[in-house]
This record gives C-alpha cells, structure tokens and sequence, in this order.
C-alpha cells in the first residue's frame, strides 16, 4: 500500500487487495498507528505480517514524505520470512534499506499509473516476490529467547521484551493463533490490556512510547455473565436503589 | 434481538466530511486544546481515550519541535491511511474532599470518525477493496451523527484566483463528495426524529485572511462569500432534506493561530484539475499557538445535549413513575441521541455501571459530579460565540 503524488492518489494497494483486511480492527480503535512505522503479526493457519511506515523517497503534492505499508500472507510453512520481515520492521536502518528497493521497482511514475489505473498492477505481487527473494536470501536465525505465555505487554527498547516478542513471532509463524505487535498509539498497561482483550486469541504488544520500562502480563478483567434475568435485575436495582435512597435520607437526618 | 445494544457503548457521534489533507487530525488537536481551556475551572475535563491522546501528544510534540527550531513543516504531517475513531469524553470529576473509594466521575463520550479522505470520491472508494469493505460502517456513523463537521482548506478557496484554478477547487474540495453526504446524512436526521441536526462548516488554516488572532489579513468577508457560494449546494441539500431541522454554523478556525500562509503554488500536470501546494511560516517571536473558534465544535455538540435534554424532560416527567422500572432495561435498548442523552445525563450511566452497588457517600459524590457536568454543559453551550462564528439562516 502507498500513495502517489497528487491528492486523489490516497493511500491504497499497488494490485490487488488482501481478501480480509485482518489487521483494520486494531487500526480503527487506534491501536497501531499505519502512519507510523509499526509491525502487526497474524497466527493461525495462514500466518501474516504487516510493516508499515517504509519510508519511500517520492514525496505528495504537499511535499509531505512518502511511505509504504507491505502485507504479506500465507506464510505458512516460511518461519525465516516471517523473522525477516519483522526484524526489518524493528530495524529503522532496515526499513529505509527496504524502501530504497522498493523504490526501485514501484518508480513515481509507475505508482501514479497504478493508482490511477493507466498502469497494470498484474506484475505487482511478480516484483514483490523477487524483491523479497532478493532481499532475504538468508533469513535470521530463530530466537533462542525464552517465551512469555499469554498476553504481555513491554516497551520496545527493553531486551527482555524484544526477546519475547522474537520468540512470541516463531509460535505465530508455526501456526499458533494470536497477534503480536507494536503500537505507537498505547502507552498504559491498561490500555494495552484493553487492546489484548479486544482479541479472540494471546497478543504479544510492543510499546513504542509510554512509561513501561519492563514486561507485564495483560489480564482482562474477567466478566462474569449474571444468572439473573433483566427483569430480576431490574426489581433487584430498584430494590437496592430504595434502600440507597434510605440510607441517603438518614445520612441527611439531622441528628 | 438485533435491535438492542449496550446504550453505554453509544456516544454522541460526530462525522468528518472533507478531502484528503485538509488536516482533520490537526483540527481535532485544536479542538480539544480550545475547549480544555474553556473548560477551566469548571471542575469539568475534556479527556481523549489513550489512543486518542498518543496521537494529539504526538502531533504537539511534532509542533512544540518546530517552533523551537522555528521552521514550520506542513509537510512533516502525514495524511491518514485508514479510518480512525477518535473517542473524547466530557469528564466531570468528585469534589476535591471526596475519599478515593466514594468518588465517582461522570462523563458523556463522544466518537468523531475520520477516514481517508479519498474515501470520499465514489471512484477512488470503487477502487479500494478496503474502502469497499469499510465504506458501510463509515456511512452508518456519518447517519447517526449529531453533527457533520466539513473541514475546508480556506487556502485552496482563497488562493484561487485565475479560471483554471477556481475551477480545480472543485475537486480539490469535493465538493461533490461532501454535497453527496451532506444529503445522506440530513436524510438520516430527518428520519431520526427530532434529534439535533449541526452542519458546521469550518475553514481551516485561515490565520492569513483575519485581522483578530496576531495577524493583518482583511480577507473576512471574502472568504465568507466563497464559502457560501462554495457550499450553497451542501446547505440547500441538507434543508431540502430535512426542512427546518438542520442549523448551519460557519466556522473559520485558525488550528495553530501562528502558522501563516506565504506562498501559494498551483501546479499543471496535465491533469483536469490544477493541484494546490502552500508555502507556510510561523508568525510572533518567538511563535505561539492561538488556536481560534476551534471550541465552537464542543460548544455546538454542548448546545445539542442541553436543548435536546430540555426538551425530553418535559416528556420524563410525564414517565416519572415508570422510570425506575425501566432502568435497568433501558441501558440495553437502542435509542439512539436520545437514549445516550437520558442514560448519561440523568446519572444512569454511572449507576448502571456499578450495578446499583452504591454507599450513601457515593450516591451524593455521583450526584456532585452529575452536577457539575449539568452546569459546564450549560455553561459552554450559553457561552458567547466567537466573533467570528456565524449561525446561517437557512430559506
């Protein structure tokens, strides 16, 4: 996905669209932010990644820097590319590097042809392949840092965290359902929880800004569902909110 | 069954309706930063949801940046690249002398939705399987919306002076597109009974046309007339659909009160529309942000709750007897402004949050707090308007 020069050219995909945009829930409620350089991995039976942020060196008509965001899908069976992929997201160094070749292969011109539709964008997913090929002819080797069950949450510069999240990445790719990602909007162990418990399966959340100096385990407040029915529930509160009121009246009492 | 839902999730709503790089973002740093100000000690706070704040922080520590190195970058803002839901609340905190235990805040929640603004143009959506996919969702807020607010780059209008470029601002506006929803969303107000209806339309970036923020610009009346002359297809939209019941407000908002256009760009490349470039300074030394007429967002969306609560309390009162009953059932059911309006006003939003498990102590610091929300509501609805903010007289 990228943009082109003049105004209409707005953010879209080169080619065509991923079938399910999976990683929109977290984008709406804000928490990644695609016009930051963030890293969003998908578990489960068809493993994905998204980097976002790849600076590109073509600017819009207001001068405003150019970037990337790469989705790639059905990793399955490719746990080398998955590692490459985030540890390119992590690195900013990296992320240039792969703008520059990106770049290379999607020139101004042939991105405002894509986008507005004079230029095919069958060869698209042609180049990214070997573009990808090129880039990752070797993969880094897995992590060897000890995993961390369930939902965490740690900043992006501490070692332990990073460790983890490297690790919580070769479960994804083998298949284990989940997400792990950065966010430059969360800040709180709070609101990281609340963004852990928005999803079905364990979340792995790097922080980039915020207060967290170590990792912490997200748990979501459990929700018990009641036995009682609306209807009892509601004799019950009007019940309880006359005996509030009662308490009020002799808190008021005179004495 | 599909018809209910938790009322507590339902805010009021706000829709965004403007092109690509208008700086919707930027206008909602200044809206909050305005009101927050206005809001002082008033015991009442405007707060953004975690996300909401990370992303205003960021954008003022990018502008804190550039005024210490003095050197404005319109370009250091990046356009949005998928729709955002920004999430305020009006939050009127326990007295001070309240122990930690007994306090109870009260607050009303807002949702102002922003997406991309190529969103808007019926080909670009077509186009973009994401915008397919997420396009219905952003119709059913813009139609719930108390208010659509239409950001306008006041540069674009006013900087337009030859044939060919008056005739790009067209599209360099939508004006299609935000006629279209304008239409769409008064529509929905008309069948939405007698909910509010705001259509503000807000100029942006307008600090070089005015004389009454630090600057020398004599341009008011003229940007006024392009505006109306601009939109008169949105607004008479909006009246032929829902006659009588949608108020226009026109607000030219300066965002940062120190950032001042200097150079005007347009370019030809052989398109059928010119594209539009500006060339920005800061102004003052050393600069400082100003922001202007940014808080009549929060003061018109004040203004709805508190003429619409008016309203329904004669009709509450008739159902005085009935209420308490219906407590508990009415935090399930849809009700739209109206139910979001009874459900947080009238305090059942804390109660029903608590499940009724309330001390005396409590129930009096919540109704402190129910209070203080009334009367900043009240307070910031009657405030005088800037001088620059018009009601339009529709007809």
């Amino acid at each position: 996905m990228t943009r082109g020069w003049a105004q209409q050219l707005d953010y879209d995909f080169l080619g065509e669209s991923p079938p399910v945009f999976w990683w929109h829930p977290l984008a709406h409620r804000g928490r990644v932010v695609l016009e930051q350089p963030e890293i969003v991995v998908r578990g489960g039976a068809s493993p994905a990644v998204l980097v976002s942020g790849v600076p590109s060196i073509r600017r819009d008509v207001r001068s405003t820097r150019i970037r990337y965001t790469l989705v790639v899908e059905e990793l399955t069976d490719q746990p080398g590319l998955v590692r490459s992929l985030v540890a390119m997201g992590l690195d900013p160094e990296q992320r240039e590097r792969f703008g520059a070749r990106l770049d290379a292969v999607f020139d101004a011109d042939t991105v405002d042809g894509m986008l507005s539709g004079t230029v095919p964008c069958e060869p698209v997913v042609g180049h990214l392949a070997e573009l990808l090929g090129a880039a990752y002819a070797t993969h880094p080797e897995p992590s060897a840092e000890a995993e961390i069950d369930g939902s965490w949450a740690g900043p992006v510069g501490g070692e332990r965290a990073r460790g983890a999240f490297l690790a919580r990445i070769e479960r994804l790719a083998a298949g284990e359902p989940g997400l792990a990602f950065s966010s430059h909007a969360l800040t709180t162990v709070a609101g990281a929880a609340q963004a852990a418990a928005e999803q079905p399966d364990p979340c792995a959340i790097l922080l980039v800004n915020g207060v967290l100096t170590e990792v912490e385990p997200l748990r979501a407040a459990p929700v018990e569902p009641s036995s009682e029915s609306p209807v009892d529930r509601t004799q019950n509160l009007v019940g309880r909110l006359a005996e509030e009121a009662v308490r009020l009246f002799r808190c008021r009492r005179p004495q | 069954m599909s018809e209910l839902v938790d009322v507590e999730q339902e805010p009021f709503r706000v829709a965004v309706v403007g092109p690509s790089r208008v700086g919707k973002t930027t206008l909602l740093t200044a809206i909050l930063s305005e009101t927050e100000r206005q809001l002082a000690g008033t015991g009442v706070r405007i707060l953004a949801g975690e996300t909401t704040e990370e992303r205003i922080h960021q954008q003022r520590r990018a502008l804190r940046r550039a005024i210490a190195a003095e050197e404005f970058d319109a370009a250091a803002l990046s356009g949005n690249q998928t729709t955002s839901l920004y999430e305020v609340v009006l939050r009127a905190d326990s007295e001070p002398g309240v122990a930690p235990q007994d306090r109870i805040d009260i607050e009303i929640p807002f949702s102002i939705l922003d997406y991309p603004g190529g969103w808007l143009n019926p080909v670009t959506r077509n186009r973009s399987a994401e915008a397919q996919q997420q396009w219905p969702a952003c119709e059913d807020h813009i139609q719930r919306s108390v208010m659509l607010l239409v950001p306008i780059d006041a540069a674009v209008l006013m900087e337009a002076r030859k044939p060919a470029e008056r005739g790009s601002v067209v599209d360099l506006l939508g004006i299609e597109e935000v006629t279209a929803m304008t239409r769409l969303w008064a529509r929905s107000r008309k069948d939405s009974g007698s909910e509010p209806a705001v259509l503000v339309l807000a100029p942006l970036k307008c600090e070089k046309y005015f004389d009454d923020n630090g600057g020398g610009g004599k341009e008011a009346p003229r940007l006024r007339q392009l505006v109306q002359d601009t939109y008169r297809d949105a607004v008479e939209a909006a009246e032929a659909e829902a006659p009588g019941r949608v108020k226009v407000v026109y607000a030219p908002i300066d965002t940062y009160g120190c950032v001042e256009l200097m150079e005007p760009i347009w370019h030809d490349v052989g398109g059928e529309y010119l594209e539009f470039t500006g060339h920005y300074r800061f102004r003052g030394r050393p600069p400082r942000i100003q922001e202007k007429a940014a808080a009549t967002v929060m003061r018109e969306l004040c203004r709805s709750v508190i003429s619409a609560q008016a309203a329904r309390n004669t009709e509450l009162a008739r159902a005085a007897t009935e209420e308490q009953r219906r407590i508990f059932e009415r935090r399930y059911l849809r009700k739209g402004f109206f139910g979001a309006l009874t459900f947080y006003l009238s305090g059942e939003a804390w109660w029903a949050r608590r499940d009724g498990i309330l001390t005396a102590k409590q129930l009096i610091a919540a109704k402190q707090s129910e209070r203080k929300l009334n009367s900043a509501l009240r307070s910031l609805s009657t405030e005088a308007d800037d001088p620059r903010v018009e009601v339009w007289q529709l007809r």
